[in-house]
């Protein structure tokens, strides 16, 4: 049974046997992944497709997986490295849609964002802060931020998935929450 | 509202509130942290922020992500294919099929080539038998116009049709071997003489010398010298043990002496 196997068991049985194998791959992970991609993202469609893409170009490299790492650190790799190509992609659509818009409009697009309308509730305020802050971190502490809240990883996956020393896993992710923190801090200052 | 106070510099238990706050601490670990929690009110305050901020990430988690179902994930799997079915791929469907339609004409007209050929052959075959057995017949005729009273013809004839059966199956070898009988008259003298007939047994000449001494022992005249030179058809001495030449070459001797 192919459910038996671990991961790289399976990825070694669709390298030399089966591909089909590789479909177990995606049933044990595609969750966790689209997790990463929407923790990332905060976009629906942008997260299926760059957890689509994950898997596809995971399983196009199937022959240059190394034995030596785990499947899901490498998974997790190429999912971040396809959200970080999204987002640059994204950014500069919006910076050339930016500089060809009429000023007025600009005016308008960029309005303060915490001066939200008075009918939202206080709680979608602050869901609405925590996405932004979120956003903000830098990205080597907002992986390990989705990894642990949204993936709901243990330290050691996410040791294993990013190729970190445990300790540099917890440092990281109270690094990241301490700027959530001050983040979160000031914007509800200003909110309030 | 979140506390603005500044960490204690003085505390570096930061790596000890992230595993107290997701559970990653032994038993042991975790009691010693709880009672740090009790003295040291900057972790104590800390770890409850932090709490603050996880618990507003899962809410966010909560309301935007929990409800979106899982994407339908689809990858076309490639089989592994053997080397026929890569010749084959590599083969466009086209010439695949223009290179069966070839190979089925070759093969059509290799097997047209082959009955037409064997038919020829036949017909060669027969054509051959038929003009060897005129010939051994016209042969035999002259034989037995010349030299021969009905009723022995008609011997020589029968024995003759027989042995163009047996013919047939022997080679060509036959066909060239040369026969020569030299009967010499009165004294008697019978010289046969044959050319590679592998067919005619050892039995057949001690028969021939036979059938000399006795010529020879019964006529003590000199006689007049009488040759026939005659060349029979090989299939009088291609008969087997058993066959009736002995009875011809006497009827031959006979007719011989009767003539003169």
């Amino acid at each position: 049974m192919v459910t038996d196997l671990t991961d790289e068991q399976i990825v070694e049985l669709a390298v030399k046997e089966n591909p089909d194998a590789f479909g177990e791959i995606v049933t044990r992970w595609e969750r966790k992944i689209f997790a990463l991609c929407f923790g990332m993202l905060n976009r629906e469609d942008e997260a299926k497709d760059a957890a689509q893409e994950t898997f596809i170009a995971a399983y196009k490299n199937l022959s240059k997986f190394r034995g030596d790492a785990k499947v899901s650190s490498w998974l997790h790799r190429i999912a971040v490295n396809q959200c970080l190509t999204k987002k640059r992609r994204e950014k500069t659509r919006s910076e050339s849609f930016l500089d060809e818009s009429d000023p007025l409009e600009q005016k308008v697009f960029i309005a303060p964002k915490n001066k939200t309308p008075s009918s939202l509730s206080e709680k979608n305020e602050r869901l609405q802060a925590v996405r932004q802050a979120v956003n903000s971190l830098p990205e080597d502490l907002k992986q390990v931020v989705i990894m642990k809240e949204f993936e709901e990883m243990t330290f050691q996956e996410i040791s294993d998935a990013t190729d970190l020393p445990l300790s540099t896993v917890k440092s990281r992710l109270y690094a990241a929450l301490k700027q959530l923190r001050m983040k979160l801090e000031r914007s509800s200052f200003e909110v309030v | 509202m979140f506390d603005n106070r500044k960490n204690n510099p003085t505390c570096d238990f930061g790596e000890e509130v992230v595993s107290y706050l997701y559970e990653d601490f032994s038993d042991a670990d975790k009691k010693t942290f709880e009672d740090h929690l009790v003295n040291c009110t900057n972790c104590a305050d800390e770890l409850a922020a932090l709490g603050f901020v996880s618990s507003s990430i899962q809410d966010w988690k909560q309301l935007e992500f929990n409800g979106l179902e899982s994407p339908n994930i689809k990858i076309e799997f490639e089989k592994k294919t053997g080397w026929l079915d890569k010749f084959n791929k590599f083969l466009s469907p086209l010439i695949l099929k223009t290179a069966t339609g070839f190979a089925a004409v070759a093969i059509l007209f290799g097997l047209g080539w082959f009955v037409f050929n064997s038919l020829q052959n036949n017909q060669t075959l027969e054509t051959a038998d038929k003009n060897k057995k005129e010939d051994i017949f016209e042969k035999d005729k002259e034989i037995k116009n010349k030299n021969l009273p009905p009723e022995k013809v008609t011997d020589i004839n029968k024995s003759n049709v027989n042995l163009t059966e047996t013919n047939q199956i022997t080679d060509n070898s036959n066909e060239k071997s040369l026969q020569k009988i030299q009967v010499k008259g009165k004294n008697k003298s019978t010289n046969i003489e044959r050319k590679s007939n592998s067919n005619i047994t050892a039995q057949n000449k001690n028969r021939l010398d036979n059938k000399k001494i006795k010529q020879n022992s019964a006529d003590s005249k000199p006689q007049k010298t009488f040759t026939v030179e005659q060349k029979p058809s090989l299939t009088e001495f291609a008969v087997e043990d058993g066959g009736d030449d002995n009875i011809r070459l006497s009827d031959i001797f006979d007719e011989v002496g009767s003539d003169r």
